[in-house]
């Protein structure tokens, strides 16, 4: 065995050109299978990205928040308190995290004779929970800093017929608070969705606690701002369960748990990318097979001329078995190595500036988060290990059919 | 796409709104009758006569409310001015969280004051049905005008002291339930009890009618119980304290600047 | 010179077919790369816009007239000025199947347990047949037929704890008032898709104009094939006039739209690899069909031409072969793309292995690709880069060949 190892390693190098093509499209094919699965992970994890925007990873609800008829039926009252629960649980197991109050109180909201219900949306702003609250939208103006300060859905201040700088009144008479307050539009929202527009008016959480609701909060959302791969996802759902039993009385659910049907959103990719893999491998199969193509003919020469010499059949195959193991081995680690490399380091995010403006257009950013999955790198180095080994002793099969002087003879 | 706005619902308080729609729907329509007449036999008869008693006409009066939801109880002490036809100013008194608010009904229109604001709002025709959402009363439910035009009545049951009729709503009739009972009791035609049922023989609501007052002739209850039936459902009650009968309010009670400073009269 | 480009042009063109199993592995390389290009694009939209229009069609109509300001605010207050006169101008297209007029407001439906508020929406009973799917997928009693009658969603009806049979009373307060009417659940929508059953309440458009006061529609609603929406919307718009629009499905879609937006950019990346991979292939293709004929290029050297126009040669038929091999893959790409546009060949296909998906995002088996000459650009671009960086690297070799040596070159 040895000594056969040992021709084989020699024979490789004694045709370099060769070994290096073959091994080479392996490693070619390895690489960019893993690439490609890598971004088949960013499309996948760009969703996850969009689908959490708006919603946050966890959100922190009181029981019955999806049957109730009234802002009281499903309160958290103690707003402070609970946050100050849930921010050590968040800290420590997300990197990052943004944790937003929110009340959402029914009122009349008129202007200077024109008035229509919403809901008040009230929650603590930032830059980075403006941008998440938009989804993609854009904003005229500034976010609410002060509790007298609101921005209106663009269509809604149409509605009411108001703009910026103009005095709108707020009226939800039965609650605990005020029940009515005055605020001025410092800020109009052009959102994607005309729906959510019509009824956008976000002010300040303390505003809408002092409406109807001192101290108290609907729900809390956990953003984890630093959550890109959806394969990170299972820390959303430990962070669920931890606040779940930190905070009895309360329910903690994950982005799935509150909006089932994102889930399915997220499954529409399946059937694209099981089409595009399909493509994708019989386009690597070629590549490998017309590669190899080469050296296939001069191989079945070759071993014509082996044969003819006396080489025995099995020694012959054994070394052809053992110097195509080889180059297809090699091949496959570099390029599985080379691939995972890339990967890895586009982990992170990978940009691609010309299509920063075409993707802004759209309200997103081209930044594309690889991942992949360890079985998917065993598929691809697997498989090219595999058709590039087929290839590679496709001509010993020939040669062994045909008698050494035809072999020798051998044109394709 | 709409989607369903959900708990978060447009509208102001429920509760108010079961305030002003109680006051509203007492207070309004008018009486056809002076009673007082032959107790009649036919069922619609009947039912004019009782529907008669619930008429105060025009009057001025305290109320309070006792509305209980669910372990929580709130009592609201309000001042009712009214003109017996459809204009009727109220002013809340109490709780002092909710004092000052006023609100003006002029027909189809409703005028909302909040001493907060310092505003009079108008309740836009979107947010009119919202803010009657009552799930112990609603306009509809009381507004005896629709009786008639809406329900099918039958003599239930009768023997001396008192009546029972069943109202059967007519197909289109904008109420969910299957069936009304109202018991009356003989010979002045008082309105002692009204059963709502839903369309599978199940009471969900009770309207219990008392402490009486004689008004031209009429039988004027001013206590008024509501129950929810259902589970988990709550109750909420009427009282007319200090009620003065047979008064003409001034139009200057109905605007919207007797809304702001009240009406002196 | 030109004679010698010419000359130069027509050996490398025979020199394509004198070598036939070369020519034909490298034009099926390059054509498989461009028809699987092409496919990608056409397929990812397809599938796409089959998801998204599938959830809009059955919450709305392929195309919707409304009037602007409805758009922005859907108030029956903005009711559309005559539909009357809209319809039959709308009916006589000839891409039309089908109109019908909608009046669409805000009410709250009561049962004797609870009240939801709801977008209640009055039908032509008839004419709203022809229209879409949600009659056809009534799972309990029966489409609507007289003023008085009501379909509800099935989730909707749960909400309200109200059955079949039952009667529901409706609050209305709109243009004309507070209104308020009693109807009775002849009809419930199981479509499976979570939306349509979460929010249908359908009336008839008698009921929903005694309930607002406005006596005609807030929309006329267009059925026509699926795929045409936006190209007849753009006709029908032109005698369209005074603020009014016709809405092509995908306009409709609000939350949906940012969706299918968001999913066609996330396949982005994915077309990029594969065009680069493509591009690989057809590189080593003619890489490798170079290098496999050192010794001929060598016996040709010697025979006196020059290293070149041996280059010009060997660049030229990588170009033409590219050619030949782009053009057999748009071919190829576009009629079975075409071809999966007309004929629902992957609804089946997909049909078992993603049923429940399917269905519950309202696209049931019916799945079609789009076609769009668009498409030949990515395909296009990826051929054109790797030909010319294949034909490049090879012609500097050839360059550089010592005829000697190159007819006497082992591998």
């Amino acid at each position: 065995m040895r000594l056969v190892t040992y021709l084989a390693w020699r024979n490789l190098w004694r045709h370099k050109r060769r070994s290096f093509i073959t091994a080479g499209a392996v490693a070619t094919v390895t690489f960019m299978s893993i690439a490609y699965f890598g971004m088949g992970g960013a499309a996948e994890n760009g969703l996850y990205q969009t689908l959490t925007e708006t919603s946050g990873h966890v959100q922190v609800l009181a029981p019955g928040w999806d049957q109730a008829l009234r802002l009281e039926d499903a309160l958290i009252d103690d707003a402070a308190g609970v946050r100050s629960s849930i921010e050590p649980v968040a800290a420590r197991l997300l990197e990052a995290p943004l944790i937003i109050g929110v009340l959402e109180v029914p009122a009349l909201l008129s202007g200077e004779d024109r008035s229509r219900g919403v809901a008040l949306h009230g929650q603590d702003w930032s830059d980075t929970a403006g941008e998440r609250r938009l989804g993609g939208g854009q904003l005229d103006g500034r976010l609410p800093s002060a509790n007298d300060e609101i921005v209106l859905g663009a269509s809604l201040a149409r509605a009411l017929d108001v703009g910026t700088g103009d005095e709108v009144y707020a009226y939800a008479p039965g609650g605990q608070g005020l029940g009515a307050a005055a605020f001025r539009v410092v800020g109009i929202a052009d959102l994607a969705d005309p729906n959510a527009e019509i009824v956008a008016a976000w002010t300040t959480l303390e505003a809408m606690q002092m409406l109807a609701a001192p101290g108290a909060v609907q729900r809390f959302e956990i953003h984890g701002t630093r959550l890109f791969h959806i394969s990170d996802d299972t820390v959303a759902a430990d962070l669920a369960t931890e606040l779940d039993a930190a905070l009895p009385g309360l329910l903690a659910l994950s982005w799935l748990e509150v909006s089932p049907s994102t889930a399915r959103m997220l499954r529409t990719l399946e059937p694209m990318m099981y089409a595009v893999s399909v493509m994708f491998f019989v386009l690597a199969g070629l590549l490998v097979l017309n590669t190899v193509y080469l050296s296939v003919m001069e191989r079945i020469r070759e071993f014509g001329v082996i044969h003819a010499l006396g080489a025995g059949d099995r020694r012959v195959l054994a070394m052809i078995a053992t110097e195509s193991v080889l180059m297809c081995l090699l091949g496959a680690v570099v390029g599985g190595a080379g691939g995972s490399v890339f990967v890895a380091a586009y982990s992170g995010g990978l940009v691609i500036e010309p299509l920063i403006e075409y993707y802004a257009s759209f309200g997103m950013k081209p930044i594309f988060y690889l991942s992949v999955s360890p079985g998917q790198v065993g598929f691809a180095l697997v498989f090219a290990f595999v058709t590039a080994l087929a290839a590679a002793l496709w001509p010993a099969w020939i040669a062994s059919r045909l008698e050494p002087v035809e072999a020798m003879r051998f044109q394709v | 796409m709409r989607t369903l706005p959900g708990p978060s619902f447009p509208t102001p308080s429920r509760r108010f709104a079961t305030i002003v729609a109680i006051v509203v729907a007492l207070l309004t329509g008018s009486a056809t009758s002076q009673g007082g007449a032959e107790v009649p036999q036919d069922a619609d008869a009947i039912l004019d006569a009782i529907v008669d008693n619930l008429r105060g006409g025009g009057q001025r009066a305290t109320l309070r409310m006792t509305v209980e939801r669910a372990g929580d109880v709130r009592e609201y002490l309000l001042e009712v001015i009214s003109d017996g036809a459809d204009r009727s100013l109220t002013r809340v008194i109490e709780p002092p969280r909710d004092a000052g608010q006023a609100f003006l009904v002029d027909g189809n229109e409703l005028f909302i004051y909040s001493p907060r604001l310092g505003r009079v709002l108008r309740l836009p025709a979107s947010g009119r049905s919202d803010g009657f959402l009552g799930s112990d009363l609603s306009y509809d439910d009381l507004a005896g005008d629709e009786f008639r035009a809406d329900y099918q009545a039958t003599v239930l049951e009768r023997d001396d002291a008192a009546v029972v009729l069943s109202l059967i709503p007519a197909p289109t009739a904008p109420t969910p339930y299957g069936e009304l009972r109202f018991r009356a009791s003989l010979p002045d035609l008082a309105p002692q009890e009204l059963v709502y049922f839903d369309q599978r023989d199940t009471p969900v609501k009770r309207l219990t009618l008392s402490e009486f007052r004689e008004v031209d002739g009429r039988r004027v209850p001013t206590h008024f119980e509501v129950v929810d039936l259902t589970e988990g459902g709550g109750r909420t009650v009427a009282a007319w304290t200090e009620v003065e009968f047979g008064v003409e309010p001034p139009d200057a009670c109905f605007t919207q600047i007797a809304l702001e400073r009240g009406c002196d009269w | 010179m030109n004679r010698g480009v010419w000359a130069t042009s027509r050996l490398a063109w025979r020199s394509l077919f004198r070598q036939r199993r070369r020519t034909a592995l490298l034009i099926v390389v390059v054509a498989y790369a461009t028809a699987t290009i092409l496919f990608f694009w056409g397929f990812t939209d397809g599938f796409l816009t089959s998801v998204f229009q599938g959830q809009a069609r059955l919450v709305n109509a392929p195309i919707v007239i409304t009037t602007s300001a409805y758009h922005d605010d859907p108030d029956p207050v903005h009711a559309l000025p005559d539909p009357d006169a809209i319809q039959p101008a709308v009916d006589g297209h000839r891409a039309v199947l089908a109109t019908a007029q909608r009046l669409e407001l805000a009410a709250l439906l009561r049962s004797p347990y609870a009240s939801v508020g709801v977008q209640l929406r009055g039908v032509e009973p008839e004419a709203e047949s022809r229209i879409g799917e949600v009659p056809s997928r009534i799972g309990a009693g029966r489409m609507l037929q007289a003023p008085g009658e009501a379909v509800l969603g099935v989730a909707l009806a749960e909400r309200l704890d109200v059955r079949l049979g039952e009667r529901l009373a409706i609050d209305a307060a709109s243009v004309a008032g507070a209104a308020a009417t009693g109807v009775r659940v002849v009809g419930l929508v199981d479509s499976g898709v979570e939306m349509v059953d979460r929010i249908t309440a359908w009336v008839h458009i008698q009921d929903a104009r005694a309930l607002t006061g406005v006596n005609g529609a807030t929309s006329v609603a267009v059925a026509v094939a699926p795929g045409s929406e936006a190209r007849v919307a753009a006709e029908l718009q032109s005698d369209l006039q005074g603020g009014v629009r016709a809405y092509p499905v995908l306009e409709q879609m609000g939350t949906l739209a940012r969706g299918l937006a968001a999913e066609r950019l996330t396949m982005i990346p994915i077309g990029l690899i594969f065009s680069i991979f493509a591009a690989i292939a057809v590189t080593s293709s003619v890489l490798v069909s170079v290098l496999e004929r050192t010794r001929e290029f060598g016996v040709m050297l010697s025979l006196g031409l020059d290293n070149r126009r041996l280059a010009w040669m060997v660049t030229l038929e990588a170009v033409f072969a590219s050619i030949l091999g782009y053009l057999l893959g748009l071919v190829i790409g576009y009629a079975l793309l075409v071809w999966m546009a007309r004929v629902n060949v992957l609804g089946p296909l997909y049909g078992t292995a993603w049923s429940d998906l399917l269905a519950n995002l309202a696209i049931g088996n019916d799945i079609r690709t789009d076609v769009r000459l668009l498409y030949m650009l990515p395909a296009g671009v990826t051929v054109a880069l790797a030909a010319l960086f294949s034909a490049l690297t090879p012609a500097r070799r050839v360059r550089s060949l010592i005829p000697a040596e190159a007819m006497r070159a082992a591998d």
